[in-house]
This record gives C-alpha cells, structure tokens and sequence, in this order.
C-alpha cells in the first residue's frame, strides 16, 4: 500500500474516532452532571428531572463533545495525520510525512519500501482505538455512578445493604424507610374506581372504602403499620414495602414504625352522601271534591354525589274512618338510571285502578337510591304529596274548595301578578308622561287594594267563625291566633304600604312592600295547609276555677339527674391543642404527629377545626408559617373573641347580646 | 309569668288534628294538679312553621300515614337539639299501622332510631309515680287495634333527656274527651299526660 | 511691623501653648469623664445591648434616646440606673403608643378572660398571644375590652411600636349556682344553659304546692356553697329569703324580670344594656352584686330562628353565663409570675427613665463633642509643627 494511501485510510479512521469519542465523552459528561444533580437533591422525588436541570446537563455535555473534536481538529489535515503516524512509529523517520507529501519529487520507491518494511500498522492500529476505549470506559464509570446516584437518592441502595447485612446477622445503620412515602388511593367501583397518587402526605382523605396502598423503599422488615388499633398486613414488592387497606367509615390515624422510626397520617374518610329527590309535579297538596278519574303526571329530580341506581314513585291508598282505616302501599314508574348523578322520573298514574273511594287518601313519593354497594344503596325520599277525595257529608270549606286554588294562594298569585304590572310600569317611566304614568300606578293601587280587602276579609272571617285556638282575655300571652295568621296579617299591612304610593306613583317605594306582602302570603300558605276535618272544636278550660281541685297528689321532691356541661368535646380538643403546641418546644419531634392525630380526633366533632390542623400540618411540613393555620383552628374551636364596651362602669366583662 | 301553651303539630300529610279534646283535656288536669301557669287552651301549630319553635312540647297525633316535609323534618331537629320535646301518639294503634310505620321511619330519619325508655326513668316519677311505666290504655285492654300491651314508649335522647317520646299506647284516644267528663272517672286517666308536660318543662 | 523670623517665633510659641492646653483638657477629661461630654443615640431593641455597656462606661453628662420600639423592662432598668449616676437623661420616640393591658379570669366556666387595654383612639390594636394573633380592633373609643376564649397564657396587645403583655390571668376556685323558679320553659332553659356552660347547679322547680323538682343539693344561700343564686320569679321563696345576706356577704344575685321584687334593696344602679322597654342593671350591696334582667322570655332566645345568630342555644348560654360572670363570686388563686409580662411599656418607661420629652428639638440643644482623640492629633501635630519651625529656622 502506497503511503498516501495509508495515511488517507488512517485519517478516516481518525475522524471516526474523533466523532464517536465526542459522542461518548457528552454522554459520560451527560450522566456526571445528573448524577451530581441527584445527589445534591436538585431533582424531585421519583426521579423526575426539572427542565432547568437537564439543560444544565446537556449544556455541559455538549460543550463537552466539541471541546474533545476540538482537540480531534488535526484528522482533517492529511500532514498532521501522517506527523502523528510518525509520532506512533519513530522509526520511519519521517518517511512517512515525505512520501505522502502531494508536493515532493523524485523516486519514493525507497521510501515506500521502508514504510512497507516498518510494520507501521502494529503501532497505530491500536492508538487509534485508544481515545474510543477512553471514552468508552468514562460512559460506563458515569453510567454506573449515575445508577448509584439513582439509587442513593432514594435510599434504596442503603435499604438493600442494610437487608442483605441484617440477614447474615450484621447490625448497620439505616435511613428512615418512613420517609418519602407515596400513597395510592383507588375509589371504591361503584364510585368509577379513580386511580390518585400522592406524594409524601400528612394524610389521606378518600371515599368510605376505598382502596388505600402506603409504599416506601426497602424490605418489610421492622416495618410495622396499624390503623387505627388494628394491624395492617405489609407486603414486600420490587424492593418496596407496601402496606393496603380500605379507607375505614370513621377518621383515625396510620401509625408507621421502622425500628426506631416512627410516623403518623391522618385517614380521614369521605361519606358517600344519601341522594337528594324533590317532586318537581304536583307542587301542592288537593282534595278532590269527588272520587276522580283519568291519570295524574308526577315528576321528581334527583341528584346524587356518586351516582343514581333507580327509583320510583311509591303510593299508598288509606281508607277508612273513625278509628279504622287500612292502608295499601305499592309503587310506579321504575326508572334505573345506571350510576348518573342527575336523573329525573316521570309517572302517569292511573286513578282508576286505585280504588278511591269518598274519604280515601292517597300519598305518593319518589324513592331514589344510589350507587353504593359497598354499605348498601343509601335510599332517599321526597316530600310526600298528598290527594284526598272529600266525603259528601262532611264540612270542610278550605278542603272542598280546594280544587280551585284558596283564596290565599289565588291572593298570592295576583300579587305577584301586581308585582310584574308594576315593575313593567317602572321600567317604562322615562317612555310616558307623567300623568299617564301616575293614572297605571293608580290603577295598580286600585287593585293593591282589591286585593287587601281580600286578604281582610280572610282574617276576618277567621276570627270571626273560628277563633277556636284563641287564648282570651290573655294580654300577657302572644294571641296563638295571631301566631297562625300572623303572616296573613304582615302581608295585610304590607299590602297597604304599597297601595299608598302606588297611589302617588311612588312605584319604586311600593315594590319592596309588594314583594314582603307576597312572601308573607306564601308563608301563610304554607301554615294554613289542610284541615282535614275543619276546625277542631274550641274548650277553653276555666283555669282559675279548677286550680288545683285534683283529688290526686303528685309525689313531692322529685330529684332529677344533674345536666351534663355541653361540648365536653369542644373543651377536650382544646385541652389537646394546648398540649399539643406544647410539643414545639419540649418534643418537636413528634409535634406533627400529635397534630395529624388531633386532626384525626376532631374531624368527627368539628370538621372546620380538622381541616385548619391538617392546613397547620401542611404548612410546618413545608416549613412555612402555621400561625394563620392554629388561629383559624382556635376560632373554630372556641369561637372569635367578643369585644366589649370599655366604657362600661362594670367589670365582669359585660358585652350584651349580639 | 310566660304560661305553657299546649302545642299541637300540624303537619301537611294525615290527620294531625284526629283528637282536638286531648290538648283541653291535659291543660285541665296540669291546671288540677299543679301550680304551672297554663294557657286555657291550645294552639294549632304548622310543624313546617318558625312558629313552632315558641312551642317547646309539641304533641303529634294521627291515624293515616305521615311524611314529613324537609321543613317539618328541619324543624323537628331544631326542637329536639334546643332542647324541646316532641311527643308523638299513634291513634291508629293497629298491627303495622300506617301511622307507627310511616311515623316510625320519618323519626328515624329526622332524629335517629328511637330506642325503648325502661320503665324507671324518671319520666315515670316526673309528677306521678308509675311503678310499671306507661299507663295502659282502654285501648289496649279492649284488645283493639294491635291487640297488644305495650310494655314500654320509645324515646330519642339528646344530653340525656327525652327530645322525642313516641308512645304506640294510643294515648290519644283515651284522652280524647271533654274535660268535664273527667269527673266521671275513679282513676284519671290522663295522669301520664301531667308526667309528660311535667317531665318537658322541667329536664 | 515684626520681622518673619520673629513671627515664626510668635507662631512657634502660639503652637507650644496650644499643645499645653490640649495635653491640659486631655488630661482633665481622664480625670473627670462625665463632664464636657453630651451625645444623642437612637437605640432600638437590638442596638441597645451594645449601646448600654458603653454608655455606662463612658458615663456622659447628658444622653437623649431616641426610642423606635419598646424596649425591654431590663434596658429600662439599666438606662434609669445611668440616669441615676449623673448623667442626664432624656429621651424621646414618637411611635410609642401609651399602652397597658391587663388581663383576667372572669367567673365563667368556659374559660373566658377579659382583656382590658388602654390603647391611644385611632390606633389600630392587634392582639395576640404565644399562637399568634388572635384579633385586631381599631379602636374607636377610649381603651378595648374584650373576652378572649380559653386564654390561659398572657396575651400582647400591640399599638404601633409598643406592646403590652399582660401577665396569665389568676385562677377561679367556681363554686355552685344555685337557681329556683316555677315549672316553666324560663326555669328550665336557664337551668339548662347555666349547666350546659358548665356551672354546677343546684335546682328548685316548683310544680305544685309541696311538690318540687330538684337538682343537686339546694341549701340556703350562703359563700362558701354558691357563687351567685338566681330567681326565676317569684316563687323562688328559698332564694328570696338569703339573698339580702348572701348579697352583703359577696355573693351575686340574679333576678329575672318576674323576680323584680327580691333581693336587697340598692340605691344606685348601673343600665347594662337596654332594648325596647326594658334593661338590664346592675348594683352593688355590701360586698356582693345584684343584676336584674328586665327582658321577657329569654328562653325564647335559645329557640329563635334569626339567621344573624348562627347558633342560638349557644348564645343564649353565652349570654346568661356572662350575666351570671357579671356578679358571681369566684375566690381567685394567683397564678405564677410571668418572666414575660410587660402590661404597661410606657408608663414604666416614663416611670424609669422620666417623662417623654416632645423632641429633641425642644430640649436645650446638646454640644457637640470633640472626642479625644482627635485632640489627642492636634496636639501631635502642634507639637511637630512647633519642632520643625525651630529646626528649620536653624534653632535648637
């Protein structure tokens, strides 16, 4: 082979070398620097590099890489690669670099011939592979380092030696397996079976039932963990112990131990709440004034925080009198609404397989339940509505008027007829003269006060037919008369407030009284609600005269059981947080685990108090300011202080009623 | 002096007012037996009404089945949680009676599972002395209704005084006469009634 | 006109007296320290512990502090006791608010103590204790009161760059209530709240001529059973007949509005609070004190369903606790001495230290002070002068 040929062959091994060295020198470089990142604790835990990390890293690394093909820049001239063959093999004495020269003159023959003879490949052949071996080498000790970092970081390697060394009967020092726990929390199926992790909390807040997965680094040994009182059973798994139970109904603590280690979470369960249902049709209770026919629609709305299994409309037909009545309970309109959260059912229910008879009652309600299989479906009920067919022979003028609406509810619906008429006159005030607009707001007044006679009329006659629950002659007592109208009577006094300046125009004075009157009929509405029977006869017992004429004594000096004080539980976490916050300074080592225990034993009593601990916690763990955290705590255990009048001549903190 | 207004609950479903004399009935025999100032006669009451918080002793009777409204089932809690009590009487006093059934499961939801008041609480001693616990009724012994004798009341507790007392005895029917015609009577009949307003206004 | 070289000469001996004199006031000043010297320092809570040593080791005729912040009862001490060894001092700190607090234990069973604080109108006062705040108030009125829950540690009330702590409140030896009245919801929710705030009780509810219902152990009104009685109305016969005594004796006496008529009679009396047509007064007689509540129906406050009143069965107790708080006998136990309570900054800084001067503008202005070590280089380089002037001019 020619010497030119030779020296070009070797440069394009050179520069082979030059790239693939470059390349594994930035990702040796690479590794060192991340590794040095690992151990300094620049990474999070899990092993999840930030941006900025890696780019330091890969900055580094490549300039790295072209600081070595920097120093590789002499394969790109053939001279220097033959001056650098010389350099491998002496002997040539720079036959070589003469024979290659693209300039020189004359016969080479002989030169040839001694580079032939030199055995030249022997010397360079491995030089060439040198800076590749180099390279090669500094990749695997990075690699491996960062494997070590890897694993130190998570305190693996230490655990594992720690094993390996305590089975052969050596005792070794060994970092808490406590710390840097993650949790796996998997919601019940019928709750959807939602996978969560968590890193490292002072706690676990899930649905009753859920599956609950506590892993750590290292072997099960000396591990122990109890919920509550109760043992948990740990596993080993891929060099993790891992410790699994359901999340219980009641809030308790998981203590861990390791050794001398020890640590406490908070298990604070979430209830799966009972559906909510409300008969969306009829909104009101009728009595019917014959036996009925055809069909009645019923609606319901439910709504569940998990989900809605099914529901229906149940009825129950009563009959009877006097003092025997039967009853006869069934139900409609099945609906299964496969685990949504909101669901409507709709029923038609034919009146004529009922049966009613004059007399009869008939009461239908929705019953939903949801989802929850693991305590059984939570079953929810509506308000009941309620239809009784009136007897021909009996009295009752609310009841057999009711078909039509009474007159308070027809009150009602005219005044919030009034009330729309008004406000649409209001808001076309700047489009009208003056007068046209004072003559609409009286005509208003007109019927205001139409309606006022109305509502007059319907506290008179009580009065006047009833008065069977008053108390008489008693000035002392509140008139419990006036108790049941008295809504009729605000709506009464409202009703002339309005009707006084919408006489004068004054719509925008009269609107707030119209709407006080309409809300105050709408709750006489709702207490004037079915008299089944009339009104009950009216005995006004002549106190004065029987006073005290019973043949028959009472037994003297009856002693009753002392009253307990009230929120004995209060005072108890109290007591416990004093003690608690004590621990700062005297035992601050385990102050966050009698935290997330009292977090724990409060959340049944007060939730409000439970939850700024576990913000307390959080806030220490992090370590940022509590303070914020325990005074919310306090509040909501004590209440807020009271501030007083400081001008008041009378100690004993006097501050009067809020 | 604030006197004692005997309250009787109206609630929206059934027949609330099925023995309007028991309220002048026990007003007579409290102003008979003891010094309590008394109003001379009752009050009708919406259960679902604010106003029926002024009432702490709320009497519940009725026959047909009873549903509470979310507003009657509210105020229920406010009154047993305050300290009131509710008194609730099952007139129908039948085997499985809509009334106990229905009433039954609407206490459960509002306040819990009632639980059987032993026959020496001090419900018994409150003014008169029951030995046996509650009084039997004529009902009861007529063999009507249930064809039972009950044994005992059953009661929610709160702070350890009764909130709701519920009584299967159908007190409501052998209270359910004139006053006047108490005289009538060799024992009086509605001694328990004292007990229960006494046992209310003083625990 | 004199020749240079005997204004040299002039000057040369102009340089040797002034050298005399400076080595003299050099010298009078280690003699006498405390004299000639006046100096102003602003001290803050931090600097103070260098500044104080050496103060009192220089020991200056005249000092003026400047105060940024309260500071410690021991610094106080120490620049009064400098104040005492000669020097004059004075000092001034515009952002020092007048403030005191004091705090105790009123004769409630919760556990409630009064904080009652002087703080200037205007100031905002935050108070706080070792938790951390626990309420600010601007203070509208002359002073603040307020019941703090559960306060068992000594509580700061902070106005500006002053706070005051004032010292763990003492202890309450609680002896019973005892309460009589009718059958009637007013007896029985009274009872009820008292109890459910935690005051023992005994109890008399009169049912029928004869016929009573009691709670604990009812016995005549007396000290060292019951710290206050309680008359639901008139029936209350066993009240009514100790009070006048149990009254004079110390004890506390509470009469509803239908128990107008019992207890002893009082001269003066002071309106608590008043609504509609009717009060609440409050009358000393003997060593006790009577209330009497005016108001109708109070129970009906436990059973109201006003939304502005979250919880009313605990309002209602919280209120009749602080009536019964109002006039209860509660021997009290001294708690120990607090290390850390501080309950009147200002007042014992101008007790210690004298009267705040308005500025230091107002005060005769301080001469500045040439250390003496600066004299100590004059004189040096008089002297050197003096030599080189003579050498120079070929003298010996």
């Amino acid at each position: 082979m020619k010497a030119a040929r030779r020296v070009a062959r070797t440069q394009s091994q050179l520069r082979i070398v030059a790239l693939v060295s470059a390349l594994l020198w930035t990702g040796a470089v690479l590794l060192a620097v991340l590794a040095v990142e690992l151990v300094a604790g620049s990474w999070k835990r899990g092993g999840l590099a930030s941006r900025w990390d890696w780019d330091v890293a890969l900055a580094i690394a490549v300039l790295t890489g072209c600081w070595v093909l920097w120093r590789a820049r002499y394969v790109l001239s053939r001279r220097r690669v033959a001056l650098w063959m010389e350099e491998r093999a002496p002997s040539l004495q720079y036959a070589l670099v003469t024979a290659s020269d693209p300039l020189a003159s004359g016969d080479m023959t002989l030169l040839e011939n001694a580079i032939e003879g030199s055995n030249i490949d022997i010397f360079v052949r491995p030089a060439v592979l040198t800076p590749v071996i180099y390279a090669g080498v500094a990749l695997s000790v990075m690699a491996g380092a960062f494997a070590a970092a890897l694993t130190l970081a998570s305190g693996r390697a230490t655990v594992v030696v720690h094993d390996v060394l305590s089975g052969v009967g050596v005792k070794t020092m060994m970092p808490n397996r406590l710390l840097g726990l993650t949790v796996r929390v998997v919601a019940p199926a019928y709750a959807g079976g939602a996978v969560t992790s968590l890193d490292d909390p002072s706690g676990v807040t899930a649905l009753v039932g859920s599956s609950i997965a506590l892993r750590g680094a290292g072997g099960i040994t000396g591990i122990g963990v109890k919920l509550g009182t109760r043992d948990v059973r740990v596993a080993g798994r891929n060099d993790e112990w891992e410790a699994t139970f359901q999340m219980p109904p009641v809030a308790t603590t998981i203590s861990l131990t390791d050794r001398s280690y020890d640590r406490v979470l908070a298990v604070i369960p979430i209830a799966d709440q009972p559906p909510v249902v409300i008969m969306t049709q009829p909104t009101r209770d009728t009595v019917w004034r014959h036996v009925p026919s055809g069909a009645i629609a019923f609606s319901a709305h439910a709504t569940d925080d998990i989900g809605l299994t099914d529901g229906y409309m149940e009825y129950t037909v009563t009959t009877g009198s006097g003092e025997i009545f039967k009853s006869a309970t069934s139900s409609t309109g099945a609906t299964r609404f496969g685990g949504a959260k909101v669901a409507e059912i709709h029923v038609s229910l034919g009146l004529a397989q009922l049966h009613l008879t004059e007399g009869a009652i008939l009461s239908v309600r929705a019953v939903v339940s949801d989802n929850n299989t693991l305590s059984g479906p939570a079953i929810s009920t509506s308000d009941t509505r309620t239809f009784r067919v009136a007897r021909a022979d009996e009295y009752d003028s609310l009841a057999v008027e009711a078909a039509p609406p009474p007159p308070t509810e027809r009150s009602l619906l005219t005044e919030r007829i009034l009330i729309i008429s008004a406000e649409s006159l209001f808001r076309k005030q700047a489009s009208l003269a003056k007068l046209e607009y004072v003559t609409s707001s009286g005509r208003i007044g007109l019927d205001q006060a139409d309606l006022r006679k109305k509502v007059y009329g319907i506290l008179y006659e009580q009065d006047e037919a009833g008065g069977t629950n008053g108390v008489e002659g008693d000035d002392e007592e509140l008139d419990p008369q006036l108790v049941l109208n008295r809504d009729l009577k605000e709506a009464y006094d409202a009703m002339w407030d309005a009707e006084r300046s919408l006489n004068i125009g004054e719509i925008k004075i009269a609107l707030p009284f119209m709407t006080r009157a309409a809300r105050a009929l709408d709750r006489a509405r709702l207490a004037d609600r079915l008299y089944l029977r009339g009104r009950p006869p009216r005995i006004v017992v002549n106190i004065e005269k029987i006073r005290l004429t019973g043949k028959e004594k009472g037994i003297s000096n009856v002693v009753a059981k002392p009253r307990a004080r009230a929120d004995s539980a209060l005072a108890r976490l109290d007591g416990s947080l004093d003690a608690t916050l004590g621990l700062v300074r005297s035992d601050p080592a385990h102050f966050v685990d009698a935290l997330i225990r009292l977090r724990a034993e409060a959340t049944p009593v007060n939730a409000v108090f439970a939850t700024a601990l576990g913000d307390a916690v959080d806030a220490f763990r992090a370590g940022t300011d509590m303070t914020a955290s325990l005074v919310r705590a306090r509040r909501a255990l004590l209440g807020a202080p009271r501030v007083g009048n400081p001008a008041l001549p009378w100690s004993g903190s006097w501050s009067g009623i809020r | 002096m604030s006197r004692f207004v005997f309250c009787t609950a109206q609630y929206d479903s059934g027949d609330w007012d099925s023995a309007p004399l028991v309220p002048a009935n026990l007003i007579d025999s409290i102003a008979q037996y003891t010094s309590i100032a008394v109003a001379p006669s009752g009050v009708n009451v919406a259960l679902a009404s604010d106003a029926i918080l002024e009432y702490p002793l709320v009497y519940v009777t009725g026959h047909l089945p009873v549903r509470f409204s979310a507003a009657e089932r509210r105020n229920i809690r406010k009154l047993a949680d305050r300290g009131g009590m509710i008194f609730v009487d099952d007139h129908n006093h039948d085997i499985d009676g809509v009334f106990h059934k229905t009433a039954l499961e609407e206490i459960t939801l509002a306040l819990g599972k009632p639980v059987d008041i032993p026959n020496d609480h001090e419900l018994y001693r409150a003014f008169f002395k029951f030995d046996d616990g509650p009084p039997t009724t004529s009902q009861e012994l007529n063999g009507w209704g249930d064809n039972l004798v009950h044994k005992t009341l059953q009661g929610v507790m709160r702070d350890g005084h009764i909130a709701l007392l519920y009584s299967s005895k159908d007190y409501s029917s052998e209270w359910n006469y004139h006053p006047e015609s108490k005289r009538f009577n060799a024992v009086d009949n509605t001694r328990f009634g004292v007990n229960v307003i006494v046992y209310a206004l003083t625990r | 006109m004199p020749s240079p070289v005997s204004a040299r000469r002039i000057g040369e001996w102009a340089l040797r007296v002034l050298s005399i004199a400076l080595l003299v006031v050099i010298l009078m000043r280690a003699w006498s320290p405390s004299r000639a010297i006046a100096r102003s320092e602003t001290v803050t809570e931090g600097s103070a512990a260098k500044l104080l040593p050496a103060l009192s080791m220089r020991g200056p005729a005249r000092i003026h502090i400047v105060v940024d912040s309260v500071i410690p009862p021991v610094q106080r001490d120490w620049i009064g006791a400098i104040g005492r060894s000669g020097t004059v001092v004075t000092w001034s700190g515009p952002r020092i608010a007048a403030t005191a607090a004091t705090l105790s234990r009123i004769a409630d069973p919760a556990g409630v103590s009064e904080l009652s604080a002087s703080v200037p109108v205007g100031s905002v006062a935050i108070v706080r204790d070792h938790v951390g705040v626990i309420d600010s108030v601007t203070i509208s009125q002359n002073g603040l009161r307020i019941d703090i829950p559960g306060a068992g540690t000594g509580v700061g009330v902070a106005a500006g760059a002053s706070t005051a702590w004032a010292a763990a409140p003492d202890s309450l030896v609680f002896k019973r209530l005892l309460i009589e009245g009718s059958a009637g919801w007013e007896t029985k929710f009274t009872i009820a709240a008292l109890a459910e705030r935690g005051w023992k009780i005994d109890a008399i509810t009169h049912v029928a001529p004869g016929i009573d219902v009691r709670e604990g152990a009812p016995a005549s009104p007396d000290t060292s059973r019951y710290a206050a009685i309680i008359a639901v109305d008139s029936t209350a016969v066993l009240v009514a007949r100790g009070a006048a005594s149990f009254v004079k004796s110390g004890g506390g006496l509470v009469t509803l509005r239908d128990a107008s008529g019992i207890g002893p009679r009082t001269d003066a009396s002071v309106v608590l609070e008043r609504r509609a047509d009717a009060d609440v007064r409050a009358s000393r007689a003997g060593n006790g004190r009577v209330i009497h509540v005016g108001y109708k129906d109070l129970w009906r406050y436990r059973m109201s369903d006003d939304d502005s009143v979250p919880d009313p069965v605990a309002a209602h107790r919280a209120w009749l606790a602080r009536v019964v708080a109002s006039v209860a006998y509660a021997p009290r136990i001294a708690a120990r001495l607090d290390s850390l309570a501080d309950p009147a900054p200002f007042a014992d800084m101008v007790d210690r230290i004298g009267a705040r001067s308005a500025s230091l503008g107002a005060e005769s202005p301080l001469r500045t002070e040439v250390p003496s070590s600066v004299l100590f280089g004059v004189l040096l380089i008089s002297l050197l002068l003096e030599l080189a002037s003579r050498r120079l001019r070929g003298a010996r």
